[in-house]
């Protein structure tokens, strides 16, 4: 199973949870993303996001086939901001079930750096005065 | 034939809207529509990595486009 969800409203943990949670799991990896105060000595109040979601989607597809093929897994989630996300906010819950733990880790870690490599979404660093796009690696 | 542009990010901003409509002759690929886009917005040249998607899909080489397709420019993602 896999649940997907691009929103403009909080995102809720437990929800992300109950869709990971299955008698055959023995473990569960959730990684929360929050919205930091500062980004190279700048403090930062907000961040915002722009998302192409309909293609958003089809890679989120696309990466938990990779992960369906490379590690015994049974449910993968991603719940991702759009929109303006205040500082201490969750950017981004990402989630894996499988019957044990250590693939669960491996999955969510390959999952959140593939979410940053090929999924099309843009974060704009908002500051006291002033905005920027984030440029990766920058 | 027409085609949709979407612009993401600072492609947006640089073209100053996130969708516009364009018309190209027909057998236009998309390298063909990279350069009409940089002669229009010529502030694309400082966007120096773009990637286009041709219907949601990234594109590896240049393809044919058609009428009614969706291109987007999608400068270097940072989602997360």
């Amino acid at each position: 199973m896999m649940s997907f969800l691009i929103s403009d409203q909080s995102l809720d943990v437990k929800a992300v949870e109950s869709v990971l949670s299955d008698p055959e799991c023995g473990g569960i990896v959730l990684f929360i993303g929050n919205v930091r105060n500062s980004t190279a000595n700048k403090n930062v109040v907000a961040l915002e996001f722009e998302v192409y979601e309909p293609m958003a989607i089809l890679e989120l597809e696309k990466i938990r086939d990779e992960i369906f093929s490379r590690w015994n897994v049974k449910h993968v989630a991603l719940h991702h901001r759009k929109g303006r996300v205040d500082v201490g906010q969750s950017a981004v819950i990402a989630g894996i079930s499988a019957p044990h733990r250590a693939e669960a880790f491996e999955a969510c870690a390959y999952l959140m750096n593939r979410l940053k490599e090929v999924v099309p979404i843009w974060k704009k660093e908002i500051f006291d005065h002033g905005e920027v796009w984030v440029t990766p690696h920058a | 034939m027409k085609v949709k542009i979407l612009a993401f990010g600072l492609a947006g901003e640089v073209i100053g809207k996130r969708s516009l409509e364009v018309e190209l002759r027909d057998n236009t690929d998309t390298d063909l529509l990279k350069e009409h886009l940089m002669l229009s917005y010529p502030d694309l040249r400082g966007l120096l990595n773009f990637t286009l998607a041709v219907n949601q899909s990234y594109i590896t080489s240049a393809v044919q486009l058609r009428d009614g397709d969706e291109v987007a420019i999608i400068p270097p993602v940072s989602g997360g």
